[in-house]
């Protein structure tokens, strides 16, 4: 900030504007001052909903705040590391549903960036192309992103009802491809269900990131590679993914963290007894802090999912730092 | 610096940091009891807040129902009530929450089985002799209603409000055209029948098979009728092969044909309307007389009877039907109206508006002298009493109860689940699921 306006120059206009002498107002008004004053608000309210509760996380994890002492929680016990002991010891009950919480996380993550990036992509450079109503399929992509979450996975868990479901009405009734009625919210396939339906709301956000980095690639460029020969394939991979890298980096980063917490689509979808195939991890710490009413237990957990993205973010962005390409 | 007096600042430092850090929290939460005391020190002028479950048909006719009944207290008393409905979905935490910033209402209802968990949470005023004088004494209510109401052998911290039982709901005409005399009163008997009613799309019994509460109540249930108490000498006793025994009959109605194996995923009162479109001829709850009659079924389509007992019963086994369920009034001791609250808590429990609101509900009144009103003497409402009197023991009263309803009552929706798509689940594959439950259980209330 302060070298964006050295000497009451702007840097890198170009032209250097005529020195004024500095105001000799109130101190307020002095130029070094106005913009951390201007500033100040979004920081106070950034501490106030960030990084307050935050800090109020990790100091809470290392207390045992539990039902008893909740109500007078100023007095609740130090616990020390007891609580991330509990959590980590996976050959209890605890550490090792933990565990598979995160073993379930994991692939869920994975299938949902992966599936929203192809799907985001394919469209992306499907509707990059002029043609009559674009515009409008553009547009409708966009509406699973646009819609409230609440409302687009609630439409998922009536699609998905085994008895009167739409899915099951048109494989069974309409189409005949099964002949009895499977349960996609139950057992293994609540897996796949909640992949659809986050892979649903997320693709669009992927198209939307990629559509935008796809319209700076000069069309000269796909011109020049036509004349030379080059096919639609190989003008995909020699320009078009090099040009989005940079986006693309940050997409896939942003993706993998908004699904690693998700916590949204599982709960609606199955509320707070989800399938042990869809036990995901935000979902599980949620049920550890208000149906056993074990602040300080939940509290930990979270510490270590906070720790575990931090340090996935970390080594991502070392790595494709040391690719020299995106600098962070 | 020697390890503990390290420990020691660190615990001090811990604290201070979360002191400033919830104080902040709490400050940004206005509180919604926005009236100012009286400095004459009496409570007309007054307003409290009240937050109230979901009864009866729904919230429309919870507010409608309440609203009624604090327009005539208001003009008692002085005192305004600015009334909350909320979702069960919602009601634990919210609780919870303003128990922990003591910001919240000045009266709520909250279900009766919550009561020992927040009689150890200190956060709600006892109801000690001297405060129960205040409100018209204990012998007015039933005591089977008192028996629920907090911590065994200490105060209550509730009061109770409306009474419920499960009860066995069977559709007269189904069981007429099956040649069905009456209804069953043993499992036994209960099986035949529910196969015996499962015919053109139409099944025995309807249950919520996703609700964990409902999963929990049944384990309980099947558990004290089979000699196999879920909790015993101190700690928690269900994974044990009785128990397992006991739990199949429950987890296997999908499997065994006497219910939709759609009920699986049934949760949020499915099992009401599914009855009353006579998709099931029987129906395993707690008083769902109103809920039946919005739903356009005729008292007279139906009867109540006790729920089925193990026959031969066990030994140690019981013939408990239910228990003790309903909703109770607890007043928070964050509350800065509580004389006020207490004049609402009284009136509430008055005979009247114990009349009209149970008899809205469809509940039964725990207060003795509402209870002999004939608005309570139809056969179905005296044989739901006398099973809430004569025939219930009170679930575990234990801290640890709600989270046991979340952990086993999670632990059997999955294995009803697994009934339904994979057919009957083994007993031993329901002793594997209870067992981690409990252990679970244990872990996480230490």
């Amino acid at each position: 900030m302060t070298d964006l306006l050295k000497n009451g120059q702007v840097k890198g206009t170009g032209e250097i504007p005529p020195v004024r002498p500095a105001p000799r107002g109130l101190w307020w008004q002095r130029p070094k001052v106005i913009p951390y004053i201007l500033v100040a608000p979004a920081i106070l309210f950034e501490l106030l909903v960030h990084f307050i509760p935050m800090v109020a996380g990790v100091v809470m994890s290392f207390f045992d705040l539990t039902l008893f002492t909740l109500h007078h929680w100023s007095s609740a016990p130090f616990g020390g590391l007891s609580n991330f002991r509990v959590a980590l010891d996976f050959n209890g009950p605890i550490g090792s549903a933990l565990l598979h919480s995160f073993e379930i996380t994991v692939p869920y993550t994975i299938l949902v960036v992966a599936i929203s990036w192809v799907i985001g992509m394919v469209a992306a450079t499907g509707l990059n192309v002029e043609f009559r109503g674009r515009s409008w399929m553009r547009s409708a992509m966009l509406i699973p992103y646009a819609l409230p979450v609440y409302v687009g996975i609630i439409t998922w868990s009536f699609m998905l009802q085994r008895s009167t479901g739409v899915v099951n009405t048109a494989l069974v009734n309409d189409l005949h491809v099964l002949h009895s009625p499977p349960f996609w919210l139950l057992g293994t396939d609540a897996f796949w269900a909640m992949v659809a339906a986050a892979v649903w709301r997320w693709f669009p956000f992927a198209f939307l990131i990629l559509l935008a980095s796809l319209q700076n690639i000069p069309t000269e460029q796909y011109e020049a590679a036509a004349v030379d020969g080059a096919s639609a394939w190989r003008q995909f991979r020699s320009i078009t993914l090099p040009s989005v890298r940079g986006a693309n980096l940050v997409l896939v980063l942003v993706l993998f963290l908004w699904n690693f917490n998700d916590f949204n689509t599982p709960y609606v979808l199955f509320g707070n007894a989800p399938p042990s195939a869809a036990d995901l991890l935000s979902l599980h710490i949620y049920i550890v802090s208000f149906d056993s009413w074990n602040f300080g237990l939940g509290s930990a957990m979270s510490v270590m999912l906070m720790l575990f993205l931090l340090l996935v973010s970390v080594v991502y962005l070392r790595v494709l730092r040391r690719g020299g390409e995106f600098n962070v | 610096m020697t390890k503990t007096s390290r420990k020691r600042i660190l615990a001090r430092a811990g604290a201070v940091a979360m002191a400033a850090s919830l104080a902040v929290a709490a400050a940004a939460c206005s509180s919604s009891s926005s009236a100012t005391s009286n400095s004459s020190g009496s409570i007309s002028g007054q307003t409290i807040t009240y937050w109230g479950s979901v009864e009866g048909t729904g919230p429309q006719q919870s507010t409608q129902a309440l609203t009624a009944q604090f327009a005539k207290f208001t003009k008692q008393t002085g005192v305004h009530v600015n009334l909350q409905v909320i979702p069960w979905a919602d009601l634990l935490q919210k609780i919870l929450t303003s128990v922990t910033s003591g910001n919240g209402p000045d009266v709520m209802e909250i279900g009766n089985t919550w009561t020992p968990t927040f009689a150890a949470s200190g956060g709600f005023v006892s109801f000690t002799p001297s405060v129960l004088s205040e409100i018209g004494g204990s012998a007015k209510f039933s005591q089977a209603a008192l028996s629920v109401t907090g911590a065994p052998g200490k105060a209550p911290i509730s009061i109770p409000v409306y009474s419920e039982a499960y009860g066995l709901f069977y559709n007269k005409a189904d069981f007429t055209a099956a040649g069905i005399s009456g209804p069953p009163s043993s499992w036994t008997q209960f099986l035949a029948d529910a196969n015996k009613l499962s015919t053109d799309g139409r099944y025995g019994v309807a249950i919520e098979g996703a609700s964990t509460s409902e999963a929990a109540h049944w384990a309980f249930l099947l558990g004290e009728q089979n000699a196999n108490p879920l909790y015993a000498n101190g700690k928690w006793n269900f994974a044990t092969a009785q128990e397992a025994k006991a739990v199949s009959l429950y987890v296997n109605l999908v499997a065994d044909g006497a219910a939709n194996k759609s009920d699986a995923e049934s949760n949020s009162n499915v099992s009401e309307s599914e009855f009353a479109s006579n998709k099931a001829a029987m129906l395993l709850w707690q008083n769902p007389m109103s809920t039946l009659s919005q739903l356009g079924m005729k008292t007279s389509a139906y009867g109540i009877a006790p729920i089925p007992v193990a026959s031969p019963l066990p030994s140690g086994g019981k013939a408990v039907e239910t228990f003790p369920a309903g909703i109770n009034l607890a007043v928070p001791s964050s509350s800065t109206h509580q004389a006020a609250a207490l004049a609402l808590v009284k009136y509430l429990t008055s005979p009247s508006a114990q009349i009209q609101l149970n008899q809205t509900y469809g509940t039964f009144p725990p207060v003795l002298a509402a209870q002999a009103s004939p608005l309570f003497q139809t056969p179905g409402q005296k044989t739901l009493e006398s099973i809430y009197n004569n025939h219930s023991t009170p679930l575990p009263p234990v801290p640890s109860e709600s989270t046991m309803e979340t952990d086993l009552g999670g632990g059997i929706t999955h294995l009803i689940g697994s009934a339904a798509t994979g057919g009957a689940v083994s007993e031993s594959k329901i002793l594997a699921a209870l067992t981690s439950a409990q252990d679970q259980l244990n872990a996480a209330s230490g």
